[in-house]
């Protein structure tokens, strides 16, 4: 028989004579002891049943103390939940749909007193066609074009009819797999994509993803493109009035106070071990360049990091020297007597090391491009992307300031926003490695993509992924773990999509197979 | 005649001629008479029969007859019940 020594000293902790624990203790465990009844306690240590009477409250007193510690312990948990709970934002109401504000925001671009653009219009309600402001301005531009400045109601009647018979032949039939057509459409110029292309595009020192690379990265909704960009265009004049965007002086200004700047571009950081400060030695070329000086670096290092800075000269200072623990001048004389530890210093030149002076966060580098042409005018490229706080930087002109982060725009400007920017930066994708692919193809993708609210990548975790389903999902990937779960929970199918027909061995939804036949019996035939 | 209530796709178009040729392989009565057949389809009976045996024979590919009845507008099925006011 084995005695177990943790039983004996728990047992012994509560007060029970060596010889009885000892004996308790034999080949049983706490859980074992704490169960038995004072009859069973006086035959094991063979003494009277007053004794064993009073070791079975001793033991039961100490389980009843532990539960009771337990107890209290789960409420704490549950009322730490609670309170995480109520904390919960509130989910923001919808917003009330505008039609006339929206009519405004349509009409922007359209040139609405052209006699040709009302013609247009009296004609297409007079023939009860439907078609939309903006397919009409277009035809105007193109009348426009081709030299024609006025149509008389024939003429404009005609030209509906013409354009209403065009955008009928282009529609596509109800029932038509365009998914199907779409991934053979993108799919086959895809093959003759270059599977890696480094390009510079353009534009000097920024290079960005291109090809099947970045398209794959569009269709996998990625959080960070591995080449995050921004074009950063400018406001036609500053708060003063004064030109700002035909102004390469102020561009570059803006441009210096947009990317990041840490200590270590602007000064060369020295550890002085044996003295324990850091000793930054100021780049003068490098701070001219941020557009920044020493005093300025001297108040914000300060700022930053709550510590004393001195300077070999508080005019212009070129050497900054600063020591852990000292956070106003008093301090230094203290310093004899309470030396910083190592530790400190070295933790001090981290957190210096990559501190911000300067710019926003996520803005790595930004350069000055342009001038325009025609227009003179100076934007902004970067690399990294942050357009939340470069939207709230002022001069910059947030309509035309562009990213290629989705994801970005999605969070800052909402889904339709980002359903627009996939849309365009596969178009700009395509167009670039010469594959003409046409829009309808890429709107469909990024409306599957967009449709739920967020954006979701096409694949595992996304579309495929979250389809409502199980026997599609289970076609996907780990048919197994679908089809068990559903059947646990007891899920329904619905048998709507062409997966799951296929599967169940019916016609698909899908052209001939979702037409229903109806027999006109004799007197409902004309 | 059954006119469609709009025009059908092509998706439409092809369910219901199908369906149709099927009832005329089953032997169904057809929605032409003898003469509009051999009308139409003069030259495929004598390309089938030769020039003697076309003028008695008038078997033909259902599907073609269903054609034929779907541009005639004979073929009382639609993709539309035509159940007014119900």
């Amino acid at each position: 028989m084995v005695v177990k020594s943790a039983t004996k000293k728990k047992l012994m902790d509560l007060g029970i004579q060596e010889e009885f624990a000892h004996r308790l203790a034999d080949d049983r465990k706490w859980d074992d002891v704490k169960v038995l009844s004072a009859g069973e306690i006086a035959q094991i240590c063979a003494t009277d049943s007053g004794q064993a009477q009073k070791i079975t409250e001793v033991i039961q007193g100490s389980t009843k103390a532990a539960q009771k510690q337990k107890a209290t312990e789960k409420t704490l948990i549950r009322r730490r939940i609670v309170s995480r709970r109520s904390r919960k934002k509130s989910i923001l109401p919808l917003q009330e749909y505008n039609v006339e504000e929206k009519m405004v925001q349509i009409l922007r671009d359209i040139d609405v007193d052209n006699p040709m653009y009302s013609a247009l219009i009296d004609a297409a309600t007079k023939e009860g066609v439907n078609i939309t402001p903006k397919t009409i301005n277009d035809i105007v531009k193109g009348l426009l074009e081709r030299g024609t400045s006025k149509l008389t109601p024939a003429q404009a009647r005609k030209v509906i009819l013409s354009a209403d018979a065009n955008m009928a032949s282009a529609r596509v039939d109800p029932h038509e797999a365009v998914g199907i057509t779409t991934a053979q459409s993108i799919g086959e110029p895809g093959t003759q994509m270059t599977m890696r292309t480094f390009h510079y595009a353009g534009v000097a020192t920024v290079n960005v993803t291109q090809g099947l690379p970045r398209v794959i990265e569009i269709v996998d909704a990625r959080k960070v493109p591995k080449t995050p960009t921004m074009k950063i265009y400018l406001e036609e004049t500053d708060s003063k009035g004064k030109p700002l965007k035909t102004d390469e002086k102020k561009v570059q200004e803006i441009a210096a106070s947009l990317e990041t700047t840490t200590t270590r571009d602007i000064a060369s950081i020295d550890v002085d071990v044996a003295q324990r400060h850091l000793n930054l030695e100021l780049n003068r070329s490098n701070l001219r360049l941020k557009k920044m000086n020493g005093t300025e670096v001297r108040d914000k290092l300060s700022r930053a990091l709550r510590l004393f800075i001195q300077a070999d000269d508080d005019d212009k200072p070129k050497v900054l020297k600063i020591i852990p623990g000292v956070t106003k001048e008093d301090d230094l004389k203290d310093l004899a007597n309470d030396p910083p530890t190592y530790t400190a210093l070295l933790q001090l030149e981290d957190k210096v090391k990559k501190l911000r002076l300067k710019g926003l966060p996520d803005i790595i580098r930004a350069n000055v491009q342009g001038p325009n042409r025609d227009t003179g005018e100076y934007y902004i490229a970067t690399i990294g992307s942050n357009l939340s706080k470069v939207s709230m930087f002022s001069g910059v002109d947030r309509a035309r300031t562009y990213t290629n982060n989705i994801n970005e725009i999605y969070q800052y400007l909402g889904v339709e926003a980002a359903r627009q920017a996939i849309i365009n930066e596969m178009v700009i994708t395509l167009e670039e490695a010469g594959l003409e692919v046409d829009v309808r193809h890429l709107l469909t993708v990024s409306d599957v993509m967009t449709s739920e609210g967020e954006v979701r990548a096409i694949g595992r975790h996304g579309v495929s992924g979250t389809k409502h389903s199980i026997l599609a999902r289970s076609a996907f990937e780990v048919t197994v773990n679908h089809l068990l779960r559903a059947g646990v929970i007891g899920e329904r199918d619905e048998l709507r999509g062409v997966t799951e027909n296929i599967i169940v061995g019916q016609p698909v939804s899908l052209g001939t197979g979702s037409v229903e036949l109806f027999y006109i019996p004799e007197e409902a035939q004309a | 005649m059954v006119k469609p209530t709009r025009q059908h796709t092509r998706f439409e178009k092809a369910r219901i001629i199908g369906a149709r040729a099927l009832q005329i392989s089953m032997g169904a009565p057809l929605y032409v008479s003898e003469g509009e057949l051999r009308e139409n389809f003069m030259e495929e009976l004598i390309q089938l029969y030769g020039t003697e045996d076309a003028k008695a024979r008038f078997v033909l590919d259902p599907l073609k007859i269903a054609m034929l009845e779907y541009e005639s507008h004979r073929i009382p099925i639609d993709v539309d019940p035509h159940t007014e006011g119900e």
